[in-house]
This record gives C-alpha cells, structure tokens and sequence, in this order.
C-alpha cells in the first residue's frame, strides 16, 4: 500500500511534465493460439492479422505456437482488434504479451498508460517497476517502453480500459 | 455336361470373376520408394511443402509455402527450376497452397495470402490470375486449392467462406456451391477437390473430418468419416488424390497418415505415422499420383517429399 502510495505521488509530480509530448505505440504483439500446427488454419490467422490496423509484419512460429505482429512506424496496432480476429479465425487466445511506447499517466488514482492515437489505455501493474520508472532516473520527454503481459483484469471504476499491462520490463526512453 | 457341371462351371466362373475384381481393389500394401528435401530455402530444400501436383511428363512442382515459392522437380525428385518470391506483384506469392495442373497443362497456384489464383506455365512465366478478397462471386477468403473437370474447368476451395466456386479455364466466375455447417452437403473449411472423370467431385471437408462428394448438379452423392483416429476417421482430412482404379486416396493431417479408400468410400489400407523417419509423417498436407502408380506425398512438418508406391497382390 505504501508503494502504491509512493508511485502515485511521484507520478502526480511528473505527469504534467511528460505529458503531451510523447508519441505512445503499441510495437509489438506476440499472441498465444492454441491450434497453429494446421498451416490451412495458421496461414489464414496470419493473413487475418494483417488486416488489423497497425500491424505491418506477422510472424508465426508454429512450434511454440506464438504469433507475432510488428507495427508499422507511424501506427499503432490495434489491440482491441486481436482478440476478435483470433475468434473468428477459429482459434482460441492463450495469452497476450505487448511492447508498447508510451506515456505515463493517471486516471482516478490508477497508473495508465496512454497509447495516442487509439481510445486504448493500458492499465498497468507491477508495483516494483513502476517504482524503478519514477525514482533514481531522469525521465526525459521520450516516455517509456514497457513490455508485458496483457489481460483484461480491471480495478473497481476502471472498466472503461481493456486490458492491463502486468510489467515485465520498462525502460524510460 | 449336366446340370450339376454348368452350376459348377457357372459358380467357379463367378468366384474368378469376384476374386479377378476383389484383388483389383484390394491394394496389399504401400511401398516406399525415395525422399527429398529438408528444412531450408536452397533448391531442394523446403519451409513448409504445402501441395504438390504433377504435370503429364510426371514432373513434380511442390509449393513452398514458407519459403513463398515454386520449386519443379523431375520425377526422382531432381531440381529443375525454381520461381516467386513472397509479395503481392504479378509473379510473387504470399503463401501458396495446393497448386494444380490444368488440363492444358497450365500450373494454377491458390495463394491464402492474396486472395487469388495465379496462372503459371510450366517454366514458371506468369499467364494471368483472378480473384480478390471478399465474399462476392469470384473473391475469395483463403483459397486453398484447384480442382479441374475433365473440360477444364477449374474448382476452387475458398476456405473461409466454406464454398466451391467454379471457373472457367480463365478465371470467368461461372457457379458456387457450398454453405458453411455440419449437415450432409455443407463444407467447414474445405481444403481440397478434385474431379473424377464421371465429373463428381470429392471435397476435403476438413474440418468436418471427412470427404464428400457431389454430382456434377453439386447434389450430395456419398460422404464417409467423421472425426477420430480409428480406420475411416479423421483428423483433418485436408487433402486427396484418385489412382487409375479410382481408390480415393486422403491425407489425414493429424493422424499423420494417408488413409486409401474404394470410391464408395470403403477403407482399403492405409500409411504413415507420426515421426521423421522413413515412410513417416509430420503432419502432411498433399498428395498426388502419377500415371505409374508412383504417390507423391508433402511431408509438411518434416520438409520433404516422400514418393512410395501401391503394391498389388
């Protein structure tokens, strides 16, 4: 409690500071699908995802069973749209895991994550790396870039938001 | 001789005839022949040999998906040409499939990636192509292979929008059918056709685990197998080839066999496993049979090509 505490001062401080200047962006996706073995079945996932804004490059490695999308440079990949797709294409979502640039923000006391340019902000967890992100550096104008884990867990009042990032690496930019 | 001797002679002339008829149709066993290829993007190598068809000289073309090209072979599986590179231009493929040679001897590639079919001659010089995405007459959504009629019309399985649409030799829209479901006559996911010489047609109804076949008024003649392991079942029955006796032959994607039916559908035998050794499987994906008898067999997952032979007792 403390931490959280901690973070959402420290944040408070230096949201003004950040904020308006970054370009946030959904970078990378590697997605989780059960059922990728079937090439008649993985080629169609993969042509399905290209369709989805942002996404420039899809790779599949059928072995782990991990799709990947890189985004084009001056757009986001739409996260909201993958699960969907996934669906459709008869395949069942096993996780999501995202790199994303962005900016630091809150929203009713909680820590986002604003991706510009999409109604999308990501919620974010992981008490220790955000610690790190707001003490003992300098956090310049460039933002963060965060990776992690995706899910659609949501705090009381936020429902609003998709999906929340659980850190599992950040790096001020 | 008596009557007693012409019911004799009568009963033994029949028994040969059923037994002449019986071994006819009873293939014994499958042979393996040769191999060749293994993961890589030189000649002879391969990422994801998806289809291979045969051309009347009994050269092979293997689609190589991964890899977004056609590789030629002769028959011993010897290099004679490559083509493509993965694009969206006149020439280039994203992700080819179960290719085909037309009756004119015309190599038709179905390509998932841009919804089309492009014509090839057998030197790899790009004819012409049709097809866009879509769900319109003549779009496509994952085209997955090319089937012809004995007049050369061309059949192709549209995998997402779970129909057969008919062409003519040129790519000209003629008919569809095909609804997406689990009743007798709909198609989830087809992944291959081809066209017997009657002019029915036999579907790789793959995810409905089996083959159905219709008459040339599309009218459901005769379906078989549903999904399982044992003989007669399938999982994911993706792909099909005739021989001269008309035995149909269907690639059993995730049982990793090839299972050899009577053309009512009757199970003969069957080949395969799952494994990377010889006459084994990962995971194979097509199938085609030359006017010899030799079976030509995409081995997807272990990135070759496997001939073998049907053997008869």
């Amino acid at each position: 409690m403390k931490a959280r505490t901690f973070i959402l001062m420290i944040g408070m401080l230096i949201e003004p500071w950040i904020a308006d200047t970054l370009v946030a962006q959904v970078e990378e996706v590697a997605i989780g699908v059960d059922g990728l073995a079937c090439p008649f079945c993985s080629y169609g996932l993969e042509k399905k995802l290209k369709e989805a804004t942002g996404v420039r490059e899809v790779a599949i490695n059928i072995d782990k069973g991990i799709v990947l999308l890189k985004s084009t440079s001056k757009e986001s990949i739409d996260l909201e749209q993958l699960e969907p797709i996934i669906k459709n294409a008869g395949f069942t979502l096993r996780d999501l895991t995202a790199t994303v640039v962005g900016r630091l923000s809150q929203i009713d006391a909680v820590q986002v994550l604003l991706v510009n340019g999409s109604n999308t902000n990501l919620i974010l967890k992981n008490d220790a790396a955000l610690r790190k992100l707001y003490t003992g550096q300098t956090v310049g104008n460039n933002g963060v870039r965060v990776t992690g884990r995706l899910t659609h867990e949501m705090p009381k009042g936020h429902n609003a938001h998709p999906f929340t990032l659980t850190i599992e690496e950040a790096k001020i930019q | 001789m008596n009557a007693r001797g012409l019911a004799l002679a009568c009963t033994w002339a029949l028994l040969t005839v059923l037994l002449v008829g019986c071994s006819r149709r009873q293939p014994a066993s499958i042979e393996y022949v040769s191999e060749w290829g293994r993961e890589g993007n030189d000649a002879r190598q391969f990422k994801e040999p998806i289809g291979v068809a045969l051309d009347s000289d009994g050269n092979v073309y293997v689609a190589d998906a991964g890899n977004n090209r056609i590789q030629k072979f002769n028959r011993d599986g010897e290099f004679l040409k490559e083509w493509a590179k993965k694009g969206r231009g006149e020439g280039e493929l994203d992700r080819p499939i179960h290719l085909e040679i037309s009756t004119r001897g015309l190599v038709y590639v179905p390509e998932y990636g841009n919804d089309r079919i492009q014509v090839f001659d057998t030197n790899g010089e790009f004819q012409f192509s049709w097809g866009t995405t879509g769900k319109a007459p003549g779009q496509f959504d994952a085209p997955g292979s090319v089937g012809f009629d004995p007049t050369g019309h061309a059949f192709v399985t549209d995998f997402y929008n779970h129909r057969i649409q008919k062409f003519d030799e040129k790519g000209n829209f003629l008919s569809s059918f095909g609804t997406k479901g689990h009743d007798a006559g709909q198609l989830h996911y087809p992944t291959d056709i081809l066209v017997d010489q009657h002019g029915n047609s036999l579907v790789a109804d793959a995810y409905n685990h089996r083959i159905q076949k219709f008459d040339k008024q599309n009218n459901l003649i005769l379906s078989w197998g549903r999904q399982g392991k044992k003989q007669g079942e399938f999982e994911v029955a993706n792909a099909l080839a005739l021989d001269e006796e008309e035995r149909v032959y269907v690639v059993d994607f995730d049982n990793h066999r090839v299972q050899v039916f009577d053309e009512a559908g009757k199970f003969l035998l069957s080949f395969g496993g799952k494994g990377a050794g010889t006459g084994q499987f990962n995971h194979p994906t097509d199938i085609a049979i030359n006017n010899e008898g030799l079976i030509y067999v995409a081995d997807w997952g272990n990135n070759r090509i496997q001939v073998f032979r049907l053997v008869e007792h």
